[in-house]
C-alpha cells in the first residue's frame, strides 16, 4: 500500500492538475503511467489542463451535467473530444499544450460551422467546449 | 399656396388635377415632383405645421393582437411621421423581391433593379450620402469589418438621413410651387366613385370645426400611410359596401412591422475588438453609417427563412425596459471588467472563464443594476421580415371617431414561421460568431418564445394593407400602385409592400412615391 492508495482515483487525478503539486512530484504523465491510469484519464488531464479557470469551466461543466447527467462518465466525454476528426484523438495525445490550444480551437470552430453546438443557460456553446467543461467538472 | 380647410365654404366643390391624401414622406415627395408641372396639384393634410392632440386624436382605435400603439407609432400633421423619424435607411435586398417558394404570399410584381434608379433619387430626397451599401466601402483601418468564416451571415450597411423632417425641409419648396395646393385641417373621410365604382370622382374632406367639403381630382393619390390608406378604402364603401379595392377582401390584410427584440448578449472573444463600425452611427465624412449583421440570401432560401439584421449595441442603448432587457442588463452588469482574458479566443481557457459570472448572473434574480457594463459586452438587437400573414390585419371598429368616422382595429399578429425565423437567426449568428472566433452569444429568445414575446416590439413601419400584386385576386394594387379595378386611385407608401425584409421602410416607399410620380406624369401628358 502505498501514500496515494487511500485517495479516489478522482481526487488524485485532480491533484495532478495542480501546478505546485506537479513540480514538486515527477512530471504529471509519468507519475500517471506510475499509478495506472488509463489512456482516457491521461487525455482528460491534458486536455483540463488548457484551462486557465478551472473554477469557470467546473460552473459550466457542472450546468451542462445537471441538464444532461448521462454525460457525467469521464471516459465517454473524453471518446467523444477525442472522436470529432479521425487523427484528433493522435494528435490531442501528443500536442504541446499550445498546440493543444490551437487544436481545441479548431475543434471548437468545426463544431461551429457544422451546428454541433449546445444551449447552456443561453451561451450558445460548441459541443466540444461544454464537454471539456464538463471534464473539469467530473475531475 | 396655402389653404385652411377650415375656411373652406361648407359643402362646396375645389376642383383639381391630381389630389394627394396625406403630406407625410410619401405624399410630400410626390407634390415636389409634380412642381411646375402642367396639371394642378392638391395637397390634403389632415393636421397643420405643428403637432395638435384633437387631429392626433383621430389615430386612437382599437388594438387587438400584440401590443401596439396605434397613437404614438404615428404623427398627425405636415410631414407625418418623419417628425418622429429616426433615420434609418437602406434598399432592401434582391431576395426580399423574389417569390420564395417556402414564404407563403412573396414576391413582388417589380424587381429590386427596376426600383434602382428611384432608390439613387430618393438617397438625395432623405438627404442621405452617396448611394453606397456595400459594407466595404465603409470600413477602414480603424473601423475595420468582422470577418466571418462563411457565407450564411454578412455585414449589411444602413445610412442616417440627418433625419429629414420632410414637413420642414420642404414646406417652403411646396408652398412655393404654383401648381401645389396645400390644405392643411382637412380629413379625408372618403374616396367618392362613379357608380360603377371603376373611377374616383372625388375626396369627401371633414374638418374638426365642422365644415366639409370636396375636392373633385382627376387623379387621387392615397398616401395617407400604412394604416390610414387601408382605413380609407374601407370607409369609402358609398357604392362598394366592402370598401373601394376589396372586392377579394384584402384591403387591410397583410399588416407587417419589424417585430424589434433585444434578444441577446455578445461576449467578444478579444475586449479589443474593434466593433465600431456596428455599435452607433459612425461618421465618415459628413455620412452617418451603421453597420449590422444580417442573415445571407443563401442560408434564407436552404432554410425557407424570412430575412433578419441584428445591430451590436451597448447594453440599454434601447428605452424599453422588458424583463428580458432587465435580464441582460443585470447580466452584463454583473460581469466585472477585470475579469475579462486578455485573448479569449487563442486560449480555450479563457472562452469558458467568463461564464462564471455569466451562469451565475443568469440564475439571479432580475434587477435593473446601474453599473455601467463593461465596454466589450454587447446586446444583440433583432430586427425581422415579418412574414406576410393574411390574419395580420387592420380593419374598421365599431367606435367613431370626432368625426363620426369608424376607428380603425388592429390585430397585429406574428406567426410560427416569423418565430422561426428569430429563433433559428439567433442561432446560426451564434454558431457564426464563435466559427469565426469572434465572441459567444447568449440568447434571451427562448424555445417557447416567453421572453422574446415580452420584450417584443413594432418599429412604426406600417406596411402591407394595400399590397402590389399583378393579379387582384392576390394584391390591392398592381405594379403601378393604382388600385386593382380603379382607373385613377393610386397608393404611396409602405401599404403596397408585399414583403418587407429586414430594411427599414422610408427609403423604399420615397423611391416607390418617385416612381409612382413618374408613371402619373406620364397618364396626365
Amino acid at each position: 500500500m502505498n501514500a496515494f492508495s487511500s485517495l479516489s482515483r478522482r481526487s488524485l487525478l485532480r491533484w495532478l492538475l495542480y501546478p505546485s503539486a506537479l513540480s514538486f512530484f515527477l512530471p504529471a504523465r509519468l507519475l500517471a503511467e506510475r499509478l495506472a491510469f488509463s489512456s482516457n484519464d491521461l487525455l482528460a488531464l491534458r486536455l483540463v489542463r488548457v484551462f486557465t479557470s478551472e473554477k469557470s469551466a467546473r460552473r459550466v461543466g457542472s450546468e451542462y451535467l445537471r441538464r444532461a447527467p448521462e454525460e457525467a462518465d469521464l471516459p465517454r466525454l473524453v471518446d467523444r473530444i477525442a472522436s470529432t476528426h479521425p487523427q484528433r484523438r493522435a494528435q490531442l495525445e501528443q500536442a504541446s499544450v499550445t498546440e493543444l490550444r490551437e487544436l481545441l480551437n479548431q475543434a471548437l470552430r468545426e463544431d461551429f460551422a457544422l451546428g454541433r453546438t449546445i444551449d447552456v443557460s443561453g451561451w450558445v456553446l460548441s459541443q466540444t467546449e461544454v464537454r471539456l467543461c464538463a471534464l473539469a467538472a467530473l475531475l | 399656396m396655402l389653404i385652411d380647410a377650415r375656411s373652406v365654404q361648407n359643402e362646396r366643390t375645389l376642383e383639381t388635377d391630381v389630389c394627394i391624401i396625406g403630406a407625410g414622406a410619401a405624399g410630400i415627395t410626390l407634390a415636389r415632383e409634380f412642381i411646375d408641372q402642367p396639371f394642378r396639384v392638391f395637397l390634403l393634410e389632415s393636421g397643420g405645421f405643428e403637432f395638435d392632440a384633437e387631429s392626433q386624436s383621430l389615430y386612437a382605435g382599437e388594438n387587438v393582437g400584440l401590443p401596439y400603439s396605434l397613437v404614438q407609432s404615428r404623427l398627425r400633421f405636415f410631414g407625418g411621421a418623419t417628425n418622429h423619424w429616426v433615420g434609418w435607411c437602406r434598399p432592401l435586398e434582391e431576395i426580399d423581391f423574389e417569390t420564395r417558394p417556402r414564404i407563403p404570399h412573396s414576391g413582388w410584381p417589380i424587381r429590386r433593379a427596376d426600383l434602382q434608379p428611384f432608390y439613387e433619387r430618393a438617397q438625395a430626397i432623405c438627404q442621405l450620402g452617396p448611394y453606397e451599401y456595400e459594407p466595404e466601402a465603409w470600413a477602414s483601418r480603424d473601423s475595420p469589418l468582422l470577418q466571418f468564416a462563411g457565407d450564411r451571415v454578412v455585414n449589411t450597411v444602413y445610412q442616417f438621413s440627418p433625419p429629414t423632417r420632410f414637413g420642414r425641409a420642404y414646406r417652403a419648396e411646396v408652398l412655393r410651387a404654383g401648381n401645389v395646393a396645400t390644405c392643411l385641417h382637412g380629413n379625408a373621410i372618403e374616396i367618392e366613385t362613379t357608380e360603377t365604382a371603376r373611377s374616383a370622382t372625388s375626396v369627401r374632406v371633414a374638418c374638426l370645426s365642422g365644415n366639409q367639403f370636396r375636392v373633385a381630382a382627376r387623379l387621387v393619390l392615397l398616401a395617407a400611410g400604412g394604416i390610414e390608406n387601408a382605413r380609407l378604402l374601407l370607409l369609402s364603401n358609398g357604392v362598394q359596401r366592402e370598401g373601394i379595392g376589396n372586392q377579394k377582401d384584402l384591403v387591410g390584410r397583410f399588416f407587417m412591422d419589424h417585430p424589434h427584440h433585444t434578444s441577446g448578449v455578445v461576449l467578444p472573444s478579444d475586449p479589443a475588438l474593434s466593433t465600431a463600425l456596428y455599435t452607433g452611427s459612425t461618421a465618415t465624412e459628413k455620412v452617418g453609417a451603421h453597420v449590422a449583421i444580417a442573415l445571407s440570401a443563401r442560408v434564407q432560401r436552404e432554410e425557407g427563412l424570412g430575412s433578419f439584421v441584428a445591430s451590436l449595441f451597448p447594453p440599454r442603448t434601447w428605452p424599453q425596459v422588458s424583463k428580458g432587457v432587465a435580464s441582460l442588463d443585470y447580466l452584463t452588469s454583473s460581469l466585472r471588467e477585470g475579469e475579462m482574458p486578455d485573448h479569449f479566443a487563442e486560449h480555450l481557457g479563457a472562452v469558458v472563464a467568463d461564464f462564471d459570472d455569466v451562469a451565475r448572473a443568469s440564475y439571479g434574480r432580475l434587477f435593473g443594476g446601474n453599473k455601467r457594463p463593461p465596454s466589450t459586452l454587447l446586446s444583440l438587437h433583432g430586427r425581422s421580415e415579418h412574414l406576410p400573414n393574411p390574419d395580420s390585419r387592420v380593419s374598421l371598429a365599431e367606435e367613431r371617431d370626432s368625426l363620426g368616422q369608424r376607428r380603425v382595429r388592429l390585430d397585429w399578429r406574428l406567426g410560427s414561421a416569423d418565430k422561426r425565423t428569430i429563433r433559428r437567426a439567433h442561432e446560426i449568428i451564434a454558431e457564426e460568431m464563435g466559427r469565426a472566433g469572434l465572441g459567444r452569444v447568449k440568447l434571451v429568445v427562448d424555445e417557447d418564445y416567453t421572453l422574446w414575446s415580452q420584450s417584443i416590439r413594432g418599429g412604426s413601419h406600417h406596411m402591407g394593407t394595400t399590397r402590389m400584386h399583378e393579379d387582384p385576386n392576390h394584391g390591392v394594387v398592381d405594379a403601378d400602385c393604382r388600385v386593382h379595378g380603379m382607373a385613377n386611385l393610386f397608393v404611396a407608401g409602405s401599404s403596397v409592400f408585399p414583403t418587407c425584409g429586414y430594411a427599414n421602410p422610408t427609403l423604399t416607399l420615397v423611391a416607390l412615391a418617385v416612381r409612382l410620380a413618374d408613371h402619373v406624369k406620364k397618364v396626365l401628358s
